[in-house]
């Protein structure tokens, strides 16, 4: 995985107006399109995703990512600590936006397994956060138990972005991602219930593009 | 394992739900180009780092995957959350030019002790990354079972789903164990692993292909 390279993207991210390729030991793309948003992973960390416990695979055109999760499982009850009825992953993306005006559409696709007994209940949230943007958006599914399988859910954004830069500028996207289960009326004694992500999906799917300089030829 | 494929090449975003095999009738031969399927990525809480290992067949069209350490159960010695494991496979397979491929037929071995009253659950469910559809099979036991199990997952040709033509998009395969205790016995245990101890008989998965248009 890169995200030794980028392990102050976080950071970067919240303070600082632009970021350039500057910042990078190397570029993060081998060779970025002119007229779409592309997207890597620089680092995925949190309670839910420790070092070790998560796989990263970009699509080789790189518009879309996939994350999977070998650990990222809130509980209550039975045999869980207070502390693990809410784990976070946050996953650190470094975009290139082309030169110009873009408008893009982002969708992520969470999935998971929930055991929830009955009277508990279950969120899947997630926050976003694309650097030069002022809006900050999240979104909350819920889940109430008796439940026993699989689950999925869908975000989609729209991006609009203006990069006044010759060349495109690289900048950073965060998804902060967190599981959290709530016992409720259910028996904490005996019983557990939990709630797992196996994978998080990113896709940013570019609809519109318009550039008024094109940049010069390498 | 390495998760970044970094080939270039473009292709425009879109969603699986463009994903047909209209006007196919037979199934074409494979492509006469050499083709490449890698496994990016196995990642799971039934597979979790340095516990899968992956060979792929020597014809390209097939891979398998080994695990030592996917097994759920239920029972005194087991925790709670043991009830399900999952490993997600994340592949990435590289057509020739012109073509497609889709996933046709999957193979799962293992070993079950489910105790009578007790079940367990073999499920796999199927998507292209950045896709929300997703297909998924599922495989029931009942105990009393002790022995070795198998399942396939097949489809027909006209129902496969392909990827997207023009579109270098990744295959992901989640495939889960789960057991319910049901009405077995408290104080014992059922299992279900996925190849759990001999090391031999896998998942493999058979690709299909057509032309694309």
């Amino acid at each position: 995985m890169p995200g030794v390279l980028y392990a102050g993207g976080v950071v970067a991210a919240l303070f600082a107006s632009t970021l350039t390729s500057q910042a990078y030991a190397q570029p993060p793309f081998d060779t970025v399109p002119p007229d779409k948003i592309v997207i890597t992973v620089a680092t995925v960390n949190g309670s839910g995703c420790p070092a070790g416990t998560a796989a990263v695979a970009v699509s080789p055109d790189n518009t879309a990512f996939t994350v999977t999760y070998s650990e990222y499982l809130a509980q209550v009850g039975k045999g869980a600590k207070p502390t693990d009825f809410r784990k976070n992953c946050q996953l650190n993306l470094v975009t290139h936006v082309p030169q110009g005006f873009s408008y893009a559409i982002a969708s992520v696709d969470y999935r998971g397994y929930a055991h929830l007994e009955k009277g508990a209940s279950a969120t899947e949230k997630a926050s976003y956060y694309f650097q030069g943007q002022s809006q900050t958006t999240s979104a909350s599914h819920d889940f109430a138990g008796a439940y026993d399988d699989n689950w999925q859910v869908t975000d989609t954004a729209d991006i609009a972005t203006v990069v006044w830069s010759p060349c495109g500028e690289l900048r950073n996207f965060n998804i902060n991602t967190e599981l959290r289960v709530n016992a409720g009326s259910s028996n904490t004694q005996n019983t557990t219930s939990f709630m797992t992500m196996d994978s998080t999906d990113g896709d940013v799917s570019t609809t519109y593009h318009f550039a008024w300089k094109e940049c010069p030829q390498k | 394992m390495s998760g970044v494929l970094l080939a270039g090449g473009a292709a425009a975003a879109l969603f699986a739900s463009a994903f047909t095999a209209q006007g196919v009738s037979s199934a074409p031969d494979a492509p006469p180009e050499k083709i490449q399927i890698s496994v990016n990525t196995v990642n799971g809480s039934g597979c979790p780092k340095g516990t899968a290992a992956v060979a792929v067949a020597s014809d390209n069209t097939a891979f398998t995957v080994t695990y030592s350490d996917y097994l759920a159960q239920v029972g005194p010695t087991s925790n709670p959350t043991d009830i399900r494991k999952n490993c997600q496979l994340n592949l990435g397979v590289h057509v020739p030019q012109g073509f497609t491929y889709a996933v046709a037929q999957v193979d799962y071995r293992g070993y079950g002790s489910l105790q009578k009253g007790a079940k367990g659950t073999e499920k796999a469910s199927y998507y292209f990354q950045g896709s929300s559809d997703t297909a998924s099979r599922t495989h029931d036991f009942s105990g009393p079972y002790n022995d070795n199990w198998q399942t396939t997952d097949s489809t027909e040709y006209s129902e496969l789903v392909w990827a997207p033509c023009g579109q270098d998009r990744n295959f992901n395969i989640n495939t889960e164990l789960r057991v319910s205790a049901g009405t077995s016995a408290s104080g014992t245990t059922s299992f279900m692993a996925m190849d759990s101890t001999d090391g031999g008989a896998n998942t493999i998965y058979h690709l299909a292909w057509k032309e694309c248009p």
